[in-house]
């Protein structure tokens, strides 16, 4: 009697069969190694099996250590190479030592992309607007999420849009990233700055901090959009600086950071105010709410 | 319709038939707790609870009341995002260690499964069957300790009994976090989905309750399967005044009845549910769904109860509803609400001298965020043997925790000022842009439950009295942001 009964099944929907649990990393392979400075190293990963994820600039994947954990890092390859996937770390704790440290052929777990990714519309989009000129803002290892929009934005370049102006701060010489292909993104036409906080005798550049730079830089701030990736309280400041020089504050975009534990919206570590950070960045406006959520202490 | 109490063992059991695993309020270790029933025996028969602010007592009288009790300190999201669980295994050995994927029976239950398929837990029919290894998905594995004791954490096919309106409130709110999102949770989605709810609407409320001002309670009107309400009858008696809220609400009612006539006493056959859409929605209430009352005097028997199970009435549907009514309106009337307009307050009270007070008294324990019947944060964490297996473990979290916001080996919110604001703006405020729902459904967990007594309302008052003396909030919006 009873047995003939079915009762429907009703309220959410049921991940699709054969989905992958949002949780389950995939193996990725250590192709090669690239110690970038005494802290930073990058990694490129293969995928075992099945390809390698496809990318926008800006966006983040989950990379796990195995044994030691997980965490957020963002994407420094091209987007369009179709090559490895590249990671550029920054030993700062357990795991990005882990990770820094694993040699070629070690098993990296990868999870991604996740994130909004850097908004390039303005320079992609509309005829109009194609000559906008890009300022490029980093500090420190802030640059890795920006390459991928620095090679997108000179292939743009070469099209004839717009000046692409890439400012960097850094902490000495010898933690400027990528130092090499900064001469290469001069030829294909960029105008590429670096400033250090303590300079050695080596150095001939400027010294201080990025901010410093804005001023001098060739663009039209009135028609111009800027990608800053690096320390908050630098990116407070240079969003500042931009400001002052006349730039609209939508037309500012910030890569924030905060712990990410899950990159889906499920763990609650990178809420910042109204925002969590993996869903619904990490690339956030300056305008709207977040110039004055930036300006809390501690939130 | 109104029934009794043995007509609700009925539906107990015919929700076992049904292959549920039934679970609902249980008196264990002087607490009560959400555990597995098999009858109302099993509930907190005759208890009452005491709450106030850092305080919980429990009261035991030979009243046969089933939900004298308001909430208990368990809420059913460790159900369905259990304290801890294990998201992947991998074993120990050598060649596991370098293809640590590749070779799935060196993988536990968790990653096995995963791998495979998602699979979507069988429409249960009748039989209610155990989904055999093999079928079991994510969540299977995954180590549950919400119920130790119990070996029949496994199934899927779950079914609450006697939850409250506000903990119906706060799963609609789970599901928004873990269902509706990009990423939905398997773990989740496979209990949530087909979970069958039994919600016992409040007659009074204790002093946290503020349930009323979230409006989550202490009725409830929709997302239910099936609603009592708990009346005592002139001759002492309790009876239950039943309503249907789903399809198969009205399905497992059927059942019920007809489950207790097949054992016995024959029904009248007039017993025909129907609902309030199917009769106009004559009576203006705000009830999307009621079953005629129909004259069942021929009540039905259950083999297994001692009183005969009835589906019966000597009221009239009127008398019924305006019990109720009286019986919400006096539960409404002991409570103290939140503050109406508290998404806007915090939002504009982010630098509150209060924080600062609070925190001279928050002893950051992370009570309130375990109780929380809405709290989802949780730590992803690698835990590793001496061989080399690794389990990742997901693990709740609580915002109070220096580490839960550590970047760079350093916290962002170092203060504990910080960590009560974050928490507090986050329930009251930022939920709206997050989820576009309030986090908070009033149940006042986090009032009893916090060792010092912290309580949210008065919190908010004081920062509200501040606003309104300096004049700069507008008399705006309600609990949403404007």
């Amino acid at each position: 009697m009873v047995t003939e009964k079915s009762v429907e099944p009703f309220r959410g929907p049921i991940p699709e069969s054969g989905s992958r649990h949002p949780l389950l990393p995939t193996p990725y392979r250590v192709v090669k190694r690239v110690v970038e400075t005494d802290t930073v190293v990058t990694l490129f990963l293969e995928a075992l099996e099945g390809g390698n994820l496809t990318f926008r600039p800006g966006q983040f994947n989950m990379l796990t250590a195995f044994g030691v954990g997980e965490i957020a890092v963002s994407i420094s390859g091209d987007p369009l190479d179709g090559g490895p996937i590249r990671h550029t770390i920054a030993s700062v704790g357990a795991v990005s030592h882990a990770l820094c440290s694993l040699r070629v052929g070690s098993l990296v777990g990868v999870r991604g992309p996740f994130g909004n990714g850097w908004d390039l519309t303005g320079v992609t989009g509309m005829a109009g607007s194609a000559t906008q000129d890009v300022v490029v803002v980093a500090g420190g290892v802030g640059l890795a999420p920006l390459r991928p929009a620095v090679l997108e934005l000179l292939k743009m370049k070469e099209e004839g849009r717009g000046r692409v102006v890439v400012l960097i701060g850094s902490r000495s010489p010898d933690q400027v990233l990528f130092k090499e292909e900064l001469d290469v993104w001069r030829t294909r036409g960029a105008h590429v700055e670096v400033t250090v906080d303590r300079a050695d005798a080596s150095w001939r550049g400027s010294v201080g901090v990025v901010t410093s730079l804005i001023s001098s830089a060739p663009f039209d701030p009135h028609d111009a959009f800027s990608l800053v990736c690096g320390p908050e309280v630098m990116m407070r400041f240079t969003a500042r600086a931009l400001l002052d020089k006349g730039m609209h504050e939508d037309k500012i975009q910030l890569s924030l950071e905060r712990n990410m534990q899950c990159g889906i919206g499920w763990c609650g570590h990178c809420q910042l105010g109204p925002y969590l950070l993996c869903r619904d960045g990490p690339v956030f406006p300056y305008g709207g709410r977040l110039a004055e959520l930036l300006a809390k202490r501690e939130l | 319709m109104v029934v009794n109490r043995a007509f609700l063992d009925a539906l107990v059991a015919a929700l076992l038939e049904y292959g549920y695993r039934v679970l609902g309020p249980v008196f264990q270790n002087g607490s009560i707790v959400i555990d597995d029933l098999t009858s109302t025996a099993d509930m907190p028969v005759g208890w009452t609870d005491e709450q106030s602010p850092g305080n919980y007592r429990l009261c035991h009288s030979a009243d046969g009341q089933l939900f004298g009790w308001t909430v208990s300190p368990a809420s059913p999201k460790a159900l369905l995002f259990p304290p801890r669980v294990t998201v992947w295994q991998r074993g120990a050995g050598r060649d596991d260690f370098s293809v640590p994927f590749a070779q799935p029976v060196a993988i536990t239950g968790a990653t096995k499964s995963a791998i495979s398929t998602v699979s979507k837990p069988q429409s249960t029919g009748s039989t209610g069957k155990v989904l055999s290894d093999t079928e079991l998905t994510f969540s299977a594995s995954g180590t549950t300790h919400f119920n130790p004791r119990s070996n029949r954490d496994d199934r899927h096919l779950l079914a609450l009994v006697g939850i409250r309106p506000c903990e119906a409130a706060a799963l609609e709110i789970n599901d928004a976090v873990f269902m509706k999102g990009s990423f939905p949770d398997p773990f989740y989605c496979e209990r949530r989905s087909d979970m069958f709810l039994l919600v016992a609407e409040c007659a009074s409320s204790n002093a946290s309750c503020f349930c009323d001002s979230m409006g989550a309670g202490p009725g409830i009107d929709s997302g239910f399967d099936l609603a009592v309400t708990e009346m005592l009858d002139e001759d002492g008696e309790y009876s239950y005044f039943l309503r249907i809220g789903s399809q198969r609400g009205e399905e497992l009612f059927t059942v019920a009845v007809e489950q207790a006539s097949s054992i016995g006493v024959g029904t009248d056959p007039s017993i025909e549910p129907s609902t309030g859409m199917d009769r106009g929605e004559g009576d203006g209430k705000d009830i999307p769904t009621f079953v005629e009352l129909s004259d069942l005097s021929n009540s039905v028997s259950q083999s297994t109860s001692m009183q005969r199970a009835s589906c019966s009435l000597n009221y009239s549907l009127e008398e019924v509803l305006a019990k109720r009514d009286a019986q919400l309106q006096h539960a409404k009337e002991l409570q103290v609400g939140m503050h109406p307009r508290v998404a806007e307050l915090l939002r504009r009270n982010l630098d509150h001298p209060i924080f600062t007070d609070i925190a001279g008294r928050c002893l950051a324990c992370g009570n309130c965020t375990s109780v929380c019947p809405t709290c989802f944060c949780s730590d992803v964490v690698d835990k590793n043997d001496m061989h080399g297996a690794i389990s990742r473990e997901r693990s709740w979290s609580s915002c109070f925790n220096a580490a839960h916001s550590e970047l760079h080996g350093q916290p962002v919110r170092h203060s504990v000022a910080s960590r009560y604001r974050q928490w507090l703006t986050h329930k009251f405020s930022n939920w709206y842009d997050q989820f576009g729902t309030s986090g908070c459904v009033g149940c006042g967990r986090c009032i009893t439950w916090c060792p010092v007594g912290i309580d949210v309302r008065q919190e908010v008052a004081g920062i509200a009295s501040d606003a309104d003396m300096k004049g700069d909030m507008q008399s705006t919006g309600s609990h949403g942001p404007s």
